[in-house]
This record gives C-alpha cells, sequence and structure tokens, in this order.
C-alpha cells in the first residue's frame, strides 16, 4: 500500500503533464500553420513568411519534449530536454519522439534530483546537479537511448503512417472523417481534439488535403452551431448563456472550437453529443462531395487561404454547404433535446 | 477563513477562468474569503503574494496543466483537483479543501 503510494507520488499525474507539453507547443503550432497559409502569397512577405513557418515548425517537438520534461522535473529538465528534442525531429520522430523525450528525460531529472537530496554534498552537490548531472549526463543518457535504440522503430512507424496517410481515398477517407470530426468535436480544443489537429497537419504536410478538408468543417461547426441556436432555441438558455452564444458566433468565424466550452460545461450529457453528431455530419457531407483543402485554418479564413484560386466555385459551395448540414443536426437535436430553462431563475 | 487558489488549463483561456470565476463563487455562498490566481496563455493574473500565501490556511490547486512556482506553498496545506471539477461543484470544494485544514490541524495536536 505504501509503495504503490510513492510509486504513485513519483509519476504524478501524466495526463497533466503532458497537457503542460501540448500547452506549451501550441503557439509554435499556430505560428507554423498560420505563415505556412500567408507564404503561398509571394513575394518578399511570402518568403519571410515560409522562413517563419519553417522554424516554428523546427520548435514544435522539442517545445513538447521540454515542457513535458519541466512539468514531471521542473527548470533543471528544460534544457537536455529541448536538446535531445531537436534531435529526436532530425531523426524523424516527430510528435511521437517528443512525448518519450519528455517523459524519459523528466523521470531521469527527477530522479538526479531525489537521489543527490538523498547524499550529504552540500552546496558542490547542488552545483554539480544543477551543471553537469542535470544538463550533461540528462542530455547524453537520454540522448544515447534515443539515437541509438529508440529513433528506428518509431521514425519508420511515422513513415508507416505518413505513407498510409497519403494512400487513404474513397471509404475510407469516410471512415477517418467520422473519427477525426468525433474527437474534433468531443472535448471543444482538449487534448483529444488537439490530437486530431495534430494529424490534420500531418495529413496536409503529406499532400492529403481530401482528409484535411473535412476535418475543417468538424472544427467550425460546434460554435457555429451552438451560437445559432442560442438564438433560435432562445428557451433552452439561460440568461447567462445567452451573451455565450454570440461570443460562439464571433469565435466560429475563425473556427475555434473553444466557443463551445460554456455551454458543454453546464450540460454535457445533451450538448457534447449534439455538437459530435454535427460535426460528423458536416465531415462526412463534406468527404462524400469530395471537399479539399489546401490550408490548415478553418471556417471562411479557410476559404480564402486553401481554396480560392485552387478549387473551383462549386467545391466551395459544397464546403459551405457540408458546414450548414452539419450545424442543423446540431441545432435540431439541441433543440429538441435539451430542456426549457424556466424565465425567472 | 482565508482560502487561496491557482487555475490553469491547457489553452490557457476558457476553463481557467470559469475555475476562477467558478471559486470566487463559491466561497462568496460558503462565506469564505477567497483570492484567486490565474496562469491563463497570458501568464499571471492577480498573483498571489508572499502574505497572501502566508496568510491562508489552504491552497486550492485547480491545475490542469503544471502549476507555475508551486513551491510557494510549501508550507500550505494543499487541495489538487481538476479545473471541470470547480466549474461543476465550487462549494462542494471549499468544503473539502477546509475538511483538509481541519485534518491537517488534528495531525499536528497529536
Amino acid at each position: 500500500m505504501r509503495k504503490n503510494e510513492s510509486v504513485k507520488e513519483f509519476f504524478g499525474d501524466i495526463h497533466r503533464h503532458l497537457m503542460t507539453g501540448v500547452s506549451f507547443m501550441l503557439p509554435a503550432i499556430i505560428v507554423y500553420a498560420f505563415f505556412m497559409v500567408m507564404s503561398q502569397v509571394g513575394g518578399p512577405f511570402g518568403e519571410v513568411s515560409a522562413k517563419l513557418s519553417e522554424y516554428a515548425h523546427m520548435l514544435i517537438v522539442p517545445v513538447l519534449a521540454a515542457y513535458i520534461a519541466f512539468s514531471i522535473a521542473g527548470k533543471l529538465a528544460l534544457i537536455p530536454s529541448f536538446i535531445v528534442g531537436v534531435m529526436a525531429d532530425m531523426l524523424g520522430m516527430g510528435f511521437l519522439g517528443g512525448l518519450i523525450v519528455g517523459i524519459l528525460m523528466g523521470y531521469l531529472i527527477k530522479l538526479i534530483i531525489l537521489g543527490t537530496s538523498k547524499m550529504k554534498g552540500g552546496q558542490t552537490l547542488d552545483i554539480i546537479t544543477s551543471f553537469i548531472l542535470g544538463p550533461i549526463v540528462g542530455s547524453l543518457l537520454i540522448g544515447m537511448l534515443i539515437y541509438f535504440v529508440i529513433a528506428a522503430p518509431i521514425s519508420g512507424f511515422t513513415k508507416m503512417l505518413e505513407q498510409w496517410l497519403a494512400g487513404l481515398s474513397g471509404g475510407s477517407v469516410v471512415v477517418m472523417s467520422i473519427v477525426m470530426a468525433g474527437m474534433l468535436a468531443f472535448d471543444m480544443g482538449g487534448p483529444l481534439n488537439k490530437v486530431a489537429y495534430s494529424f490534420m497537419i500531418l495529413a496536409s504536410s503529406e499532400g492529403a488535403f481530401n482528409i484535411v478538408g473535412p476535418a475543417l468543417v468538424a472544427i467550425t461547426i460546434p460554435p457555429l452551431a451552438l451560437g445559432l441556436s442560442t438564438i433560435i432555441s432562445r428557451r433552452k438558455y439561460s440568461a447567462d448563456e445567452l451573451p455565450a452564444g454570440k461570443t460562439a458566433l464571433a469565435l466560429s468565424i475563425f473556427g475555434l472550437t473553444e466557443g463551445a466550452i460554456p455551454f458543454a460545461a453546464s450540460d454535457p450529457l445533451r450538448v457534447i453529443p449534439s455538437i459530435m453528431a454535427g460535426s460528423i455530419t458536416g465531415a462526412v457531407c463534406a468527404a462524400l462531395l469530395g471537399v479539399a483543402n489546401t490550408s490548415v485554418v478553418p471556417s471562411i479564413l479557410g476559404i480564402v487561404f486553401g481554396m480560392a484560386g485552387t478549387y473551383g466555385v462549386s467545391a466551395i459551395l459544397f464546403y459551405i454547404l457540408s458546414h450548414i448540414a452539419g450545424a442543423a443536426v446540431s441545432i435540431l437535436l439541441l433543440h429538441f433535446w435539451k430542456k426549457d430553462v424556466p424565465a425567472e431563475e | 477563513m482565508k482560502i487561496v487558489a491557482v487555475t490553469s488549463c491547457p489553452v490557457g483561456a476558457a476553463h481557467t477562468y470559469m475555475a476562477a470565476a467558478a471559486l470566487e463563487k463559491g466561497a462568496k455562498k460558503t462565506g469564505h474569503e477567497i483570492k484567486v490566481e490565474t496562469q491563463g496563455s497570458l501568464g499571471f493574473k492577480n498573483k498571489l503574494t508572499v502574505d497572501d500565501v502566508s496568510e491562508a490556511s489552504v491552497v486550492i490547486l485547480a491545475c490542469d496543466v503544471a502549476c507555475l512556482e508551486i513551491e510557494r506553498f510549501k508550507n500550505t496545506a494543499i487541495l489538487d483537483v481538476s479545473t471541470k471539477k470547480c466549474i461543476k461543484d465550487p462549494v462542494a470544494i471549499i468544503e473539502e479543501a477546509l475538511e483538509k485544514v481541519k485534518k491537517e490541524n488534528d495531525d499536528e495536536e497529536k
């Protein structure tokens, strides 16, 4: 019993560590995606954008690794994880590599800190720990482990995944769309959403634009549907929630799924299935209509950056149509499923 | 009783502030004093001072991601919860925190 508890104390809340990494990585992904789109503008501005996007992309995996390790073991774990994180990225290990480096480094550094704190070495030992044991030994041990042992199987797996993605077509695109849309809508910007979004960026970089289109539709539907629902089905929402509807509508213009959170928080069992159903409907429509998108930004921005000029007017119409179909399903479900809120509360 | 709390979430834009608002509401309902620090995407807001922490009998950490500068609370009773739980039932969280204080006081007397 006691032993179990100390094991639990050592490993702590793994989920929290991973989320810390994702939280710090997110801005890098946004910058990468935004400037990748901007680089298509061309000219000097396009050139700068391409560079910014490229460098942001280089930071994604190291930052993920570093802040997972930071969450586990604190400041001392940052630099060695950045270094080995860059190495893992260069070896083609992708997100998975960042995850592995962060976890391994975090616990190694934590072990080092625990071990040296039990020895009586005073300040000298502290200095040795923070300048030699942590950065140098940490980098060396995990670096060797990654370089000689872990890199080959993981980068092989990542390559397989990429090839599989690029080869997807027809029915499998529909299945893929259902899974991705469900994940995107389920936790509205939470961990599952980010896994699906990262996957979508991977698909985009592999040129699988027919998978990106449906996913982008799925992202926008939850805030769009809830925003419209507060207007159409006013009685289903309390006075507190109505202003959140306007916010959700505004966020849906930029395709931020987070706009749906306040509604899901107050009535999760009805709201989450409703928006998942809407997102899945929209994504399947888009998949069946063959909606593709070369950008990684949703909503109207997706039309401007990923469709205009590349795909015809009919494709853009199908894109909009898919949004309408998905939102309609969510709005109807919300209308008939949610309970009326008493006028006075 | 004086309570302090820290909230944080992965995106740092929604749950962080919702949990903070909920805790403030919950404290008001139960008649306790609370100060909530948010560690959102724009960094610290309403940051707890040294005095805040030393005067508080308990700190509620509603952190879905790593709480920054956690070493501030090494001499304070800590209650670890998720932001979700705070938003759902802040009163229960406040009560749980108070129970924690009571239990630690009992342990000390022994």
